[in-house]
């Protein structure tokens, strides 16, 4: 969870109509100080009253919102349903408001809230979809909107680093995970026989934790109460020869863990990088561990 | 209701509210001002069309194809005009815009379109404010700011809306922009005075391109029949503002002497026309008698396409008020007063009178020309058998000048001459300006201004006295609010006559016309006279702003930098500055003292010393809290320690007083 709530940091970008109006203020404000006509400098006061009371109203607007991030986990090509809670401090509504992410020196939208009243709050569920699996690093949040005339984007944000893991995409037809490089092996039974006590996964339902035991070894552990009659085991081949085909088959192993987390059974990853095996428990540690994974060396031969 | 669907309201109001001001201005050729409604319904239905007919499709892509050509061939064509001297730039542009426009109408209906009309809407308010100064402009201009912002707001809400989906308005929509443009007029009257202006002062420097047709003109002609059956437009042209104790027709008669307003003499007269022989400028712009100044009254003059200047015969100094340069005006030897800059604009200026009894100082003296009677006449027996005859009749008796000047005026009034307006239909006028002459000198008695003065100088060159025609305004309105308007139709013409005693003395034997019963229209014509000239003065010329602007601007740069300071200091390490700059806000140590926490601790510290007592230690603790800490000064918090350390202080004042008692 990060917070919206300091200062922050603050952002211009002035709009194509800002331009113009710019170049109309000043245009005009030319041609009133060599006329002198009064009433072209009243016209001028208009303009450059729009000018001051877009900038303030903008800064009053980024100024009252309070941002609450709640991140859940990201599946590339699909949406983070991200739960963004919008806070309205200030004493006048919000219009057109982006909440995002600062990375590159600009703003990634996440959430757009339209309207909202004064002293209230919205919550808003994350429209970023992340490209690819991953890390995905921002260097802070921030909110920006151009409120009230579209002049320019006026961005606050505040410096708060952080990354998350981006699974990888999800496929479309689940049963397809055939390739090559990645065999899936159908267990009769689990690698966890019911009533076996082992330490959480971060996966795991909070309801199976026996908490004396817990208390006892000063971990959380759960007992498996159902045995995974129909466990998934999905062996990776890391030595590709091309990156494409490295995505592809990270792909289809990942999607028996999609599966499995729909239907609730247990899946196994094992990676085998030519020279080493390694296994890897729980549906979470694996697609955290597929969101990362690099291709080993082609040349690599088990010893 | 959809932004969308607001803006494309909004964006044709903004239209109409500009043709409405440049068409208001009356420099939009009628022909351009025609075709307005016409195009208006083409393209209405054009556009309309447009959905449903591929013929109707192609015309407005066509259109919009064209627009950019038209622009340019607009533009290529109003430098060209320019440059050929046809019209001033800014009546070429205004005329040129008006087109814009109406090919913008054709234009497809969608946001980047709207915000080209936008800006043309604008470009064409600025024309408008540019060459005319009227009242009018300012409700057009009042009410355009409003549905700009208006419209600002909803495409930004239209652009915004149109990204993600197409949301309708926020129901809040229409108090919010109520609420900026609000906000915009107040900050516009902040900034308006603190701009900066021009050191050569402020003013209308437009003006009319055309010479308007006033009435009045620098040569008179009496040949033709041009005057006859065709009513002038009785359009204002010049604005008086009088002060209270002038404003009554006996006081104002005093100020302005036989209410008459002087424009220039025209000297020569060849039979049909009366023409201005040059005169010389005379340099300085005060009388030797300058003193004995009555009143400083203001004359605004509308663009008359003259640089004649009007003033009265009480008239001792003239001033520009709008421009500063001492070199704008200058006067003839004639006693004429012109404008050095251009002929079409407004000039304000100042006029210090001296009543009744000044005279306009005429520095020239009779020559010549002053005595002729027109050649052509006065060779024909017949024509100056009849002249002679006739002022042989009048000036019998008299011998001095001044006899001659007392004996043409009985004339006229015995003999029940009768005036008549320009527009006036009388029978027997004809095309020749010497059978008019005769027909009113002679025949009918009965004419207007030209062939009163023009038959009076004549009999007076007759008699040996030197005369000229005088052009000018003859007031015949009272004033409405202490500000007098001269209109059009008080156009006047008068004569001078040479006295070697008195000088030059006017004489105006035209009978008088009273002001006619106002009617209603009349009413609001002069509601409105009252508004331009008020727009004007306080408005358009304001002086204050010249001299005032470098107050406002230190004042209003002083008040920001206040509030930059107060907020950036707040909390920071540099308090004591701010403590310095606001030492009655915050009563922390880093954020000042406090006028009613130093009192409570004068207070405290006049009490007797007493030994440990409680209650002086918890005064002392609730005072650090309030002095040292960060309390926020009238918070809860603030009031609350306050309450505790009055409350601690009479327990210890009661506890000093049963001691020193006992």
């Amino acid at each position: 969870m990060s917070d919206l709530k300091e200062y922050g940091h603050r952002r211009l970008h002035v709009s194509v109509a800002g331009k113009w109006y710019l170049a109309l203020t000043i245009g005009l404000g030319v041609v009133a100080t060599s006329s002198g006509n009064n009433v072209l400098y009243l016209l001028e006061s208009f303009l450059l009253g729009g000018l001051i009371l877009s900038g303030v109203l903008s800064e009053l607007a980024v100024a009252s919102i309070q941002i609450q991030w709640t991140r859940s986990p990201c599946i590339a090509s699909e949406r983070a349903h991200d739960r963004i809670i919008v806070r309205n401090r200030g004493r006048l509504p919000v219009f057109c408001m982006e909440v995002g992410e600062w990375a590159g020196r600009k703003l990634i939208a996440h959430g757009f809230v339209p309207y909202l009243p004064p002293k209230s709050e919205i919550v808003v569920s994350s429209k970023w979809i992340a490209e690819k699996r991953g890390i995905h690093k921002w260097d802070g949040i921030g909110c920006s909107t151009s409120y009230p005339f579209g002049f320019a984007t006026k961005i606050r944000w505040v410096a708060l680093k952080g990354e998350r893991l981006v699974w990888p995409r999800r496929l479309e037809k689940s049963g397809q995970t055939d390739a090559q490089g990645v065999k899936v092996y159908r267990t009769a039974s689990g690698d966890f026989l019911e009533g076996e006590i082992r330490e959480m996964q971060p996966d795991d339902d909070y309801r199976h934790v026996v908490w004396t035991l817990s208390a006892r070894r000063g971990a959380p552990v759960v007992r498996v109460r159902k045995a995974n009659s129909r466990a998934a085991e999905v062996l990776l081949d890391l030595r590709v020869d091309r990156a494409g085909d490295f995505e592809e088959r990270i792909e289809k192993a990942a999607s028996p863990f999609y599966a499995s987390e729909v239907e609730g059974t247990q899946a196994t990853l094992i990676l085998f990088d030519g020279i080493y095996r390694r296994k890897i428990f729980g549906i979470s540690t694996a697609l955290d561990l597929l969101a990362t994974v690099q291709p080993a060396p082609k040349g690599r031969h088990e010893t | 209701m959809k932004p969308r669907e607001l803006s494309h309201w909004l964006v044709r109001a903004l239209d109409l509210l500009a043709v409405i001001a440049l068409i208001g201005t009356a420099e939009i050729q009628s022909a351009v001002s025609w075709s307005v409604p016409f195009a208006m319904a083409l393209a209405w239905s054009v556009s309309n069309q447009a959905k449903h007919s591929g013929l109707a499709r192609s015309l407005v892509g066509l259109m919009e194809r064209l627009l950019v050509w038209a622009l340019v061939a607009m533009v290529l064509g109003s430098v060209a005009l320019v440059r050929m001297n046809v019209a001033p730039p800014l009546i070429v542009a205004a005329n040129a815009s008006m087109l814009v426009h109406m090919l913008t109408w054709f234009s497809v209906d969608n946001l980047r379109n709207r915000n080209w009309r936008l800006g043309i809407a604008f470009i064409g308010i600025v024309l408008a404010v540019s060459i005319s100064p009227d009242f009018y402009l300012a409700i057009v201009l009042f009410l355009f700011v409003v549905v700009s912002a208006l419209a600002l707001f909803c495409f930004y809400l239209e652009r915004e809306f149109e990204k993600r989906s197409d949301l309708p308005l926020p129901l809040n929509f229409y108090s919010q922009a109520l609420m900026l443009t609000l906000l915009i007029f107040i900050l516009s009257l902040v900034i308006f005075p603190i701009l900066p202006r021009p050191k050569q002062g402020v003013g209308f420097r437009g003006g009319a391109g055309e010479e308007t047709q006033i009435g009045y003109t620098d040569i008179v002609d009496l040949g033709g029949n041009k005057f006859w059956g065709e009513q002038k437009r009785s359009a204002p042209v010049l604005r008086v503002f009088l002060s209270k104790e002038w404003v009554e027709p006996d006081a104002l008669r005093y100020l302005i002497p036989g209410y008459l307003l002087r424009g220039t003499a025209l000297e020569k007269f060849d039979g049909t026309k009366w023409f201005r022989t040059t005169h010389a400028p005379v340099g300085s712009n005060q009388r030797p008698d300058g003193a004995d100044i009555i009143a400083n009254v203001e004359f605004i003059r509308e663009p008359v396409g003259t640089p004649t200047v009007f003033v009265p015969y009480s008239t001792a100094r003239v001033r520009l008020a709008d421009f500063d340069q001492p070199t704008s005006l200058e006067q003839l030897s004639h006693g004429e007063w012109r404008i050095l800059q251009s002929e079409h604009q407004q000039v304000r200026y100042v006029l210090s009178l001296k009543g009744d009894e000044g005279r306009l100082r005429l520095s020239d003296t009779p020559h010549e020309s002053l005595s002729e009677f027109p050649s052509e006449w006065a060779q024909n027996p017949r024509i100056m058998g009849r002249w002679k005859e006739l002022a042989g009749k009048i000036f019998s008796d008299a011998t001095s000048n001044e006899q001659k000047i007392q004996s043409l005026i009985r004339h006229f009034a015995s003999e029940n001459y009768e005036g008549a307006l320009v527009g006036d239909r009388i029978s027997g006028y004809g095309n020749s300006a010497r059978h008019n002459l005769e027909h009113f000198l002679f025949d009918i008695k009965k004419g207007h201004c030209e062939y009163f003065s023009t038959s009076a100088a004549l009999l007076l060159r007759l008699a040996g006295v030197p005369a000229r025609l005088v052009s000018g305004f003859r007031l015949t309105s009272n004033p409405v609010a202490g500000v007098l308007t001269v209109r059009q139709s008080d156009s006047h013409a008068w004569i001078e006559a040479w006295d070697p005693i008195l000088g030059w003395t006017p004489i105006d034997i035209t009978p008088m016309y009273l002001a006619q019963t106002w009617s209603g229209f009349q009413v609001l014509e002069g509601a409105r006279d009252l508004l331009d000239a008020y727009w004007y003065r306080y408005v358009i010329s304001a002086r204050w702003i010249i001299t005032l602007w470098p107050y406002f601007l230190a004042a209003f740069v002083l008040v920001v930098l206040s509030l930059w300071g107060y907020r950036r200091m707040r909390g920071s390490s540099f308090a004591w500055a701010q403590s310095f700059a606001f030492p009655f806000r915050f009563s922390s140590g880093s954020k000042g003292s406090n006028f009613s926490l130093w009192r409570r601790r004068r207070r405290f510290e006049g009490l007797a010393p007493l030994q440990y007592a409680p209650d002086q230690c918890a005064w002392i603790k609730v005072y650090d809290q309030l002095r040292f800490g960060r309390v926020l000064v009238g918070g809860p918090e603030w009031k609350e320690g306050l309450r505790r350390l009055d409350e601690l202080f009479a327990r210890l004042r009661s506890s000093v007083r049963n001691a020193s008692q006992l």
